[in-house]
């Protein structure tokens, strides 16, 4: 990833509503953002573009973001690319999934679009400044 | 010795003192008689001495005698011509002295002599007077003699009588004294004999006394033995009787303790045991066990709806007793047993190869036993008037003459084994009953616990349904509120900004239903932080004035302590969604003309350390009556008309909350004047408190 370019996001949820809404603030805040609207296609981006985050919904038919979340993991290829899921729980993160998978952040529905850019900038500054330390 | 009916003393066999006295009297007698007797021997030597002493008068009388024949002799020499007259005259003075001498007695010799004496002495001395001095002529020789002759003879026979008169008084005296000697020797011989005689006595005396004290104080002694010997006897055998009696009454005892003992044993495991199978399996068990049988066998007849029960124990490996046995004569069995409770007799066989003739009237069963066991007892086990079955006990090879203590164990356990089996039997059945009726319910309880499952999952999926779409709502609004230039276009501001309100009730609304929802099946996790209150109350009465945005409504908060003090341990989500609901409440309750909401918080230390919260709403109020069902879900108050939208869940919720977070909340509220609710949370609570849990 350069720093010339946009940061890539790709944004997997089953709603479209949702996506496109997401997809829009997005743009607006300076990402490039690729759409999935189920787990294999958003597998796929994540694999041509290589994102700086995944934005995963859990809830989606077929694969849900938990499962695309620990594919992503399992490739090594992927170790860059940051996670936040999508929850439609209100209360904090209970499944132990979630440690193991290192997920990066997590944010429930409904969100304000503020908070969630704001999220994302967090998640892609944290991983800099990790890999940056890394030798 | 006077016979004394003590003790046998010492003293009985000493002398008295005045048996010593008399000893010592009588030996120093002795022994003064002794010594006297010696004495007298010397003395009669003394005084036979004294008799021939020349002072004495035979001693005088000796001598005048010898003076005188001295004189006679030398007469005869003067008459012979041999001495002078001279001479002759000085013996004639002798003489004369000798006859004027007294003796002892003080009796002049001459006295003692007789006149023919002095008569011839009177003629000799005129014979020598007529003569002429000096030497006698030779011529007058003849003649004097011839003249003397007469008086010469005379002198001689005169003074032999002298003599002899004396003599004879000497003997006399002599004779006296040795005669009185011979008397006073006698006498002391006579003395001592008696003196010894008395000693004798004395001593025999004594001796006797002694003895007889002797053979009283042996006689005492034996009698003393013999009392002794009778009290030891009778000691022994009251001694015996007694320890006969105390063994009777040990073993009686140990009898009585041993069923005692026995019985309680058994009868505490009937106790714990909860059906008719156990309490006869523990019957069979204890009895074979404390009685030390070979087999112990419990059969209750079947009686609906129990069933029978065979229960059985054997000590060493006999064959076990079939069902069949029993069954087989099952009607018989139960007639004969009944009959046994009804005489309430129990059947005692010691031996069974002695009895010839069985008297009892089941002889196929009892034919079938005899050659199976020897010996046992049969206890009929019953109730009231029939019987419930019997208790079998039996020893297989040897005789045993069963003892009272056995049989009346046997009894009490099979007594107590039948008042349990009939209470068990009538507990069994309302037990049955209450174990139908619980079955029911629990049935019932299963399906409702189904149904709340099944509601609740819908709501939360539908839950989940729900947020998608209103996140797509609200996100839309922002970009759009965010395009809109409120200054330009107030109205279409006005317009979204109420769009915006009620997505955001929508999400309050939400994230309530899910809460609830949820915590019926303890899904709620509880992340505990510290939570800054101050803060917190700041973000909810701010977003709550972006959500009203009327300005009627006037809603403000006010921080009583530090912001620095309001900071409690517990979850921050969760704490937010009380004040959410709360003043959400209180705005909602506010009449249509509008009022004042007022949010106070404050450090307490009353009771502890607490920060408390207090949402006073100038409201419609909550009617009295409709205060003890505040807190309860779906309750929506009386005052709540249809105008005032809501579920009813938030307070339930809100308590919920507060209550797991160890706190307390209450209200007050006047109808048509306000309410306020206090919330009170502790600062800290600590991590053993375990969260109160979902009520």
């Amino acid at each position: 990833m350069s720093d010339n370019k946009r940061p890539i996001v790709v944004v997997a949820d089953d709603d479209r509503d949702i996506y496109e809404l997401i997809k829009m603030q997005l743009t607006r805040h300076g990402f490039e953002v690729f759409i999935a609207d189920n787990g294999v296609t958003a597998l796929e981006l994540i694999a041509a573009h290589q994102p700086a985050v995944a934005l995963l919904d859990i809830m989606m038919p077929g694969l849900s973001g938990l499962e695309v979340a620990r594919r992503i993991r399992d490739n090594s290829a992927n170790s860059n690319v940051g996670i936040i899921l999508i929850s439609a729980r209100s209360s904090g993160r209970d499944n132990a999934d979630l440690d193991e998978l290192a997920i990066d952040d997590y944010i429930t529905k409904p969100f304000s679009l503020k908070e969630l850019v704001d999220r994302i900038n967090n998640v892609i500054t944290h991983r800099q400044t990790t890999e940056s330390s890394q030798p | 010795m006077p016979a004394r009916h003590t003790l046998v003393v010492d003293d009985d066999f000493k002398l008295r003192l005045s048996q010593r006295l008399a000893a010592a009297a009588l030996g120093t007698l002795l022994v003064v008689l002794a010594v006297v007797m010696f004495s007298t021997s010397e003395s009669l030597v003394g005084k036979l001495e004294v008799v021939s002493d020349a002072g004495s008068t035979v001693g005088n009388m000796v001598r005048v005698q010898r003076e005188s024949l001295v004189f006679l002799i030398a007469f005869e020499q003067w008459t012979g011509g041999i001495i002078t007259r001279r001479d002759l005259q000085i013996r004639r003075a002798i003489l004369a002295k000798r006859l004027s001498v007294r003796d002892d007695e003080g009796v002049i010799n001459g006295d003692r002599v007789q006149t023919e004496y002095f008569q011839i002495l009177g003629v000799l001395d005129d014979l020598v007077k007529a003569g002429p001095p000096g030497l006698l002529p030779h011529d007058d020789h003849t003649v004097i003699r011839l003249k003397s002759a007469d008086a010469v003879q005379g002198l001689v026979f005169e003074a032999r009588k002298l003599v002899d008169g004396v003599t004879q008084v000497s003997d006399r005296q002599t004779r006296q004294l040795i005669r009185n000697e011979n008397t006073r020797r006698t006498n002391l011989y006579i003395v001592i004999l008696v003196l010894l005689t008395l000693s004798g006595l004395v001593i025999v005396f004594t001796e006797v006394t002694r003895r007889r004290a002797y053979r009283a104080f042996s006689t005492q002694a034996r009698n003393r033995r013999q009392e002794l010997d009778e009290t030891s006897a009778t000691l022994q055998k009251v001694d015996k009787d007694l320890q006969s009696r105390l063994e009777k009454e040990r073993i009686a005892r140990t009898e009585q303790e041993w069923i005692t003992s026995g019985f309680n044993s058994i009868s505490l495991r009937f106790r714990s045991s909860a059906t008719s199978e156990l309490i006869a399996e523990t019957m069979v068990e204890g009895l074979g066990r404390v009685l030390q049988a070979d087999s112990v066998i419990s059969y209750s007849f079947a009686e609906l709806p129990w069933p029978r029960i065979l229960k059985q124990w054997h000590q060493r490996p006999v064959s076990q007793v079939d069902e069949s046995l029993f069954t087989e004569f099952e009607s018989g069995l139960f007639s004969y047993v009944d009959g046994l409770w009804n005489d309430r007799r129990i059947v005692i066989v010691a031996d069974s190869h002695l009895i010839k003739i069985w008297p009892d009237q089941i002889p196929e069963i009892v034919e079938t036993v005899r050659q199976l066991v020897r010996s046992w007892l049969i206890v009929p086990i019953g109730e009231g008037t029939h019987a419930l079955g019997f208790l079998f006990i039996a020893m297989v090879e040897s005789a045993r003459e069963w003892s009272a203590a056995e049989i009346e164990l046997s009894k009490k356990v099979s007594a107590t084994a039948a008042s349990t089996w009939n209470q068990l039997r009538m507990v069994g059945q309302s037990m049955q009953i209450a174990s139908m009726e619980i079955a029911e319910r629990t049935a019932e309880v299963g399906r409702l616990v189904e149904l709340g499952k099944v509601k609740s999952d819908f709501i939360v999926n539908m839950n989940h349904e729900l947020r998608t779409p209103l996140t797509s709502i609200m996100g839309y609004m922002e970009v759009i509120v965010g395009d809109v230039d409120a200054g330009v276009e107030p109205e279409l501001a006005s317009s979204l900004a109420a769009v915006q309100r009620n997505a955001l009730r929508l999400q309050i609304l939400i994230e309530n239903m899910m809460k609830i929802a949820v915590s019926d099946f303890k899904d709620v996790p509880f992340v505990v932080t510290t939570v800054d209150v101050g803060h917190l109350l700041a973000d909810v009465v701010n977003s709550m004035n972006l959500a009203t945005g009327d300005s009627k409504v006037e809603l403000t908060l006010r921080l009583d302590s530090p912001a620095g003090d309001l900071l409690i341990d517990g979850a921050r989500n969760q704490l937010e969604q009380v004040f959410v609901n709360l003043v959400h409440n209180a705005v909602k309750f506010l009449p249509a003309d509008g009022g004042a909401v007022t949010v106070v918080a404050r450090r307490t230390h009353a009771e502890g350390d607490y920060v408390e919260v207090k949402v006073i709403d100038t409201g419609i109020g909550i009617p009295v009556e409709d205060f003890p069902n505040v807190f309860k879900r779906y309750f929506r108050g009386s005052t709540a008309i249809a105008s005032v939208p809501g579920f009813g869940i938030g307070l339930s919720l809100v308590h919920l909350i507060v209550l797991e977070h160890h706190g307390t909340i209450t209200f007050d509220s006047t109808v048509g004047k306000g309410t306020v609710f206090t919330v009170t949370l502790p600062i800290r609570y600590t991590a053993t408190d375990s969260p109160i849990g979902i009520r």
